[in-house]
């Protein structure tokens, strides 16, 4: 246990490390942007005098350049975000509305996939046949796909052809009642309902890229671990094949299947930026596009900052999990 | 721990050259592949994308810039109808509007589309404003009327030579015996005819088939023409108005004014017509006789708003009579005939002569006018300013050279811009351009066209200038400009049949020609096919039906895939497209595996503080979100598929950078590599010549993956607008079908390039997993 909690320690420091590099990074990204980090203050109509002087304090807009990445790190390491001029609001209160919502989508995206991938991969690795060719046929076509074109081809299919979804947005009142007339409105199912509805159509397209991947891996991954010895020695044992599957392949073949998901948390945020733009939900990768677009600096900056924190995290906890899962790693 | 049987085989140790070494690599790698099931299938297909690419100039069924052509893209409503046969050797001209209330709009007048041939027939048919939508709006049945004017109106003597120009007189309104204003008359049976047959000169009333004036001119006319006010063309109602006699108060009006000249004789009608069923008879005389000689043909103007009541409002600066003379000089005369004034002409500082038709504002105020006219080294318009009797000082446009000649008519609905056109027959170009209020080119509106230009009218309820062109087409230019975009000719949609020879402009159907209540739905041409008879009214805004769905269509283009909402071919679209994917897929590839790998070999080998510091490098990479740094990148520098392929390889290759090390790190400790060392190859041959050929397999398989993943990113990037704009790729092609919002029911725009992108990043990530099932033999079928 000694070794694991100095492993611990280890990537603890360097994801710090890693953390204080990239955020340097960014900060250069930003300084060569168009418009600087002036654009901040000088473009805002909702930010007058007083309002400026304070941002020229907290960011130090009038410090020589050094200066300022010592503010700016010190910002960002206290999560202090400063104010979203094309939004006219604090970045933090945008975050605060956006998270939510892309975790929501991302989030149950990503339990559906799992559950869903590891099942099915499972099964066609066991029983190698014609169902084998068919899925992993049809999981190399949608792994491949652009997500876009799947977001736009469900849009068309199930919010235009045969209207179930909505075709956009977070949420939507008027359509909920409408779709819904039995629900009270600003009941709680009424609530539920509306934010299922609309995040219903892009779960539906990252759970489809994104099994489709879960899939091959654990195809993959459990065609390796079968041909292993010691399964040839459980089997011989006379285990049932159903113990041999469950207990010995699949623990095995889990292994870089937690790796992945664990990296895939990392980009619970910055995962889903095309669908969210497709399907004009408003969560994170939205917000990240459109202060792309309007060169807002001080939001893409705070996003982008967040999307490398938690890939950074996800890194070290995949780290961490595989070392804890398999012995032979952690050295 | 099992015995892993095949590992990454052993390159040859021979001194001979790179290039031996790599095709001796691919043939095993080939062979490899051969064996994957898998593997072939992606080569399979990543070969029939390249076949597409490398030859889709050739397999292309439309050129990459083709545009579906306006017959196929437009729906545009028009209505005809066959005009009666005529004797032989006669055909029908030019059709003559014929507005039954000029400036009114509330639709309850008519328009009379009125058709003539030289044998005398003259066809009036009625058009009247439709609610429905496909409703004809010519009025069948006994609203039209067929005259001949050697027999219908009673001449003495009958008038026997050809019928060469018919004019339309709108109604006035006339004033009631209070001295207020009265009304137009009936919205139907309205308005009088006037005609010059050879010499003779006739104005009639057609409902009552009687004629009110009647004279022989002592000459042949070249040039005849009517006052603009009379013809609905002016901004200004034509009045009946009171003049004092005594004691008495007499009604006196609207004069209308016809001219005819030869250029040496002119002789200007005056006429007073109130309209049908008026109390007031109407009459006619001659105004006045001039002789002087002209460059051009004279200009009657008669703007009722600009006249006073002297000379029973015949006096005053809106009316007047102007006269180019051949010695650079206008002429302008009062209605009655008294000189007022001679201005002398030049442009460009030379002195200059009129040489065309003289242009006009519509508006009632300010009275300018727009003399295309000649030096010795220029052609241009100069404006003429009636009110100050003077051509505007420094206005006036002399940029073309004398190769050129004035075309049409310079017309301008407001007095803002005008638009003018030019003939150089030395090449055989036309040059429409238009002109601001101080003379200067609008620089958004220019445009040049094969052969002299039929038509060109500007409609002001359209915002657009409409163009009938030598070789038949009509287009439309718009006349709202906005700083930087320029004006492009747009088909209309409308083709005419080969004989017309001209197309007019036909107003609205409520009665109307000009004026701002007319909406852009209400706006018609017109034209007449002499050959088949045929009356064609159609509207001047056609409605796009593209995108288009895979069919034939009118123009005789099959589009297999049909188009999209510009009218490109979608197929065309999907056989280019190719070509970017394959150049940006592979280039990015080869630079990101190809620094990766060389990363991780000098990382892999050197060990110690090297290593470390590329590792933490790859490691930094590694953590950058790659499409938000992509995204952010992308904005800061320009588009273009340069910059996409330096942007993918700068973030992909920390990915084969780590696994290439591992490989070294094993790869070290074999004995081959100590074995080259003793005798004595230095670390740079080790490297490259040694351990890299054993490393190369698991670059390949990266490489392959990045193809394909570098495939959809260029996809995605360009669908979200960050791609470059000048190639065709197949995210861009989709970008448009989610901006163009209702468009997601066109599957024929939406699925193609899906699919494509789809089939080419699965052909390689097929080909990948063909490597890997070589490097990886337990994935393999037992």
């Amino acid at each position: 246990m000694a070794s694991l909690r100095r492993y611990l320690i280890r990537r603890g420091i360097q994801g710090v490390i890693t953390i204080f590099v990239v955020t340097i990074i960014i900060f250069l990204l930003f300084q060569a942007l168009p418009g600087g980090p002036l654009a901040a203050y000088t473009q805002d109509p909702t930010c007058q005098a007083p309002c400026r002087a304070q941002l020229r304090i907290q960011f130090g807009l009038d410090q020589p350049w050094y200066v300022q990445l010592w503010i700016f790190l010190g910002n960002m390491f206290t999560f202090n975000f400063g104010r979203s001029f094309s939004e006219g609001r604090p970045v933090s209160e945008i975050l605060a509305i956006a998270l939510p919502r892309t975790l929501f989508l991302f989030g149950g995206a990503l339990i559906a996939e799992y559950l869903v991938g590891i099942a099915i991969g499972r099964f066609i690795a066991w029983h190698r046949g014609k169902t084998e060719g068919l899925a992993i046929v049809s999981s190399l076509f949608f792994y491949n796909m652009p997500s876009f074109w799947i977001g736009l081809i469900l849009l068309w299919a199930f919010g235009f052809a045969i209207p179930i979804f909505p075709l956009n947005g977070y949420s939507d009142p008027t359509w909920t009642a409408q779709h819904f007339p039995s629900l009270a409105r600003g009941s709680f199912l009424f609530q539920a309902a509306d934010i299922v509805m609309h995040g219903a159509l892009p779960m539906l397209a990252l759970v489809l890229i994104s099994a489709a991947g879960t899939i091959l891996l654990m195809q993959t991954s459990m065609l390796e671990v079968l041909g292993e010895d010691f399964i040839l020695t459980a089997r011989a044992k006379g285990l049932s094949a159903r113990k041999v599957r469950n207990r010995h392949v699949a623990r095995n073949a889990y292994l870089p299947i937690v790796t992945t998901l664990a990296i895939s948390l990392g980009f619970v945020i910055g995962g889903a930026i095309i669908l969210e733009q497709v399907f004009s939900y408003y969560g994170m990768g939205w917000y990240l596009l459109q202060s792309i677009f309007k060169q807002d600096n001080m939001l893409a900056g705070a996003i982008l900052y967040l999307i490398s924190v938690l890939v950074i995290l996800g890194n070290i906890v995949a780290d961490i999990l595989y070392g804890v899962l398999d012995p032979r790693v952690r050295l | 721990m099992s015995v892993s049987e095949v590992e990454a085989p052993v390159a040859r140790l021979t001194g001979s050259g790179i290039l031996k070494q790599l095709r001796f690599l691919v043939k095993r790698s080939w062979d490899s592949i051969r064996q994957s099931r898998l593997g072939m299938a992606g080569a399979a297909v990543v070969l029939v994308f390249a076949i597409i690419a490398i030859f889709a100039p050739f397999i292309s069924p439309y050129p990459k810039t083709f545009e579906a052509p306006a017959s196929d893209r437009f729906i545009v409503n028009s209505y005809n109808i066959t005009l009666p046969t005529l004797p032989a050797g006669s055909t029908y001209g030019v059709p003559v509007m014929g507005p039954t209330t000029p400036l009114s709009s509330d639709r309850a007048g008519s328009m009379w589309l009125i058709n003539y041939a030289s044998s005398g027939f003259i066809r009036m048919d009625l058009l009247r404003y439709t609610l429905g939508v496909n409703e004809s709006p010519f009025q069948a049945g006994n609203e039209s009327r067929w005259l001949d004017v050697h027999s219908d109106f009673g001449f003495i003597p009958l008038i026997d030579s050809p019928l060469s120009n018919v004019y339309y007189i709108v109604p006035g309104k006339n004033i009631t015996p209070t001295g207020l204003p009265g009304t137009f008359g009936s919205g139907r049976d309205n308005g009088a005819l006037a005609f010059f047959s050879g010499r003779d000169f006739a104005a009639v009333n057609p409902f009552l088939k009687t004629n009110f004036t009647r004279d022989r001119l002592d000459f042949d006319p070249l040039y005849t023409g009517e006052d603009p006010a009379s013809s609905g063309n002016l901004l200004v109602q034509p009045l009946e108005r009171i003049v004092s006699v005594g004691i008495s108060n007499v009604p006196v009006g609207p004069y209308r004014y016809f001219y005819a000249s030869d250029l040496n004789h002119t002789r200007v009608y005056e006429l007073t017509y109130v309209h049908e069923g008026d109390p007031v008879a109407p009459s006619g005389r001659i105004m006045f006789a001039s002789n002087a000689s002209l460059s051009a043909p004279p200009f009657v103007y008669y703007n009722q708003e600009r006249v006073d009541k002297w000379e029973a409002w015949r006096a005053g600066r809106g009316a007047a009579v102007l006269l180019p003379l051949t010695n650079n000089t206008l002429e302008v005369r009062n209605i009655t005939g008294v000189h007022r004034a001679w201005i002398p002409l030049s442009l460009g500082g030379e002195p200059a002569t009129v040489q065309g038709q003289i242009g006009f504002t519509r508006s009632s105020f300010p009275m300018l006018f727009y003399l295309p006219v000649k030096s010795a080294s220029h052609t241009g318009i100069a404006y003429l300013d009636l009110n100050a009797l003077s051509l505007v000082p420094a206005r006036e446009f002399a940029e073309l050279d004398s190769s050129w000649e004035p075309i049409g008519l310079p017309l301008s609905t407001r007095g803002e811009a005008v638009y003018a056109a030019f003939y150089r027959s030395a090449n055989d170009t036309s040059y429409l351009v238009g002109l601001n209020q101080t003379g200067a080119v609008i620089p958004q509106f220019q445009a040049y066209f094969k052969g002299p230009l039929r038509d060109y009218f500007e409609v002001d309820a359209r915002t657009s200038v409409f163009i009938f062109t030598a070789d038949r087409e009509i287009l439309s230019m718009g006349t709202t400009f906005s700083i930087g975009a320029v004006e492009r000719p747009a088909a209309l949609g409308v083709v005419p049949p080969p004989n017309v020879p001209h197309v007019v402009y036909a107003g609205a159907f409520g009665g109307t020609l000009i004026g701002s209540a007319i909406t852009p739905q209400e706006v018609n041409g017109a034209f007449t096919d002499p050959v088949s008879r045929e009356v064609r009214v159609f509207q001047l805004l056609g409605t796009t039906r593209a995108p288009l769905p895979p069919g034939v269509y009118p123009s005789g283009n099959r589009y297999i895939l049909g188009t999209d909402f510009i009218g490109h071919d979608i197929l065309t679209l999907v056989f280019y497209g190719a070509q970017v994917a394959f150049l940006v897929g592979l280039l990015a590839a080869l630079l990101g595996v190809g620094i990766g790998t060389i990363v991780g070999l000098v990382a892999g080998y050197n060990g110690g503080i090297v290593d470390t510091l590329l590792m933490r490098l790859t490691d930094i990479f590694l953590v950058l979100p790659f499409l938000p740094v992509v995204l952010i990148l992308d904005s800061i520098l320009r588009p273009s598929i340069w910059t996409i392929i330096m942007v993918l390889s700068l973030l992909g290759w920390p990915g084969i950078a780590r696994v290439i090390r591992a490989q070294v790190l094993t790869l070290k400790e074999r004995p081959f590599v100590d074995a080259a060392r003793v005798s004595g190859a230095s670390d740079l041959r080790l490297i490259f010549l040694h351990i890299a050929p054993n490393v190369l397999p698991f670059s390949f398989l990266y490489m392959s993956l990045a193809v394909a993943g570098a495939i959809i990113t260029e996809a995605a990037l360009s669908f979200l607008g960050l791609g470059d704009a000048t190639v065709v790729s197949w995210g861009g092609i989709l970008s448009n079908v989610l901006t163009q919002g209702g468009a997601l029911a066109y599957w024929w725009w939406l699925l193609p390039p899906g699919l494509s992108i789809t089939f080419l990043s699965l052909g390689f990530y097929l080909l990948g997993r063909g490597f890997d099932e070589i490097i990886n033999p337990r994935l393999r079928r037992r």
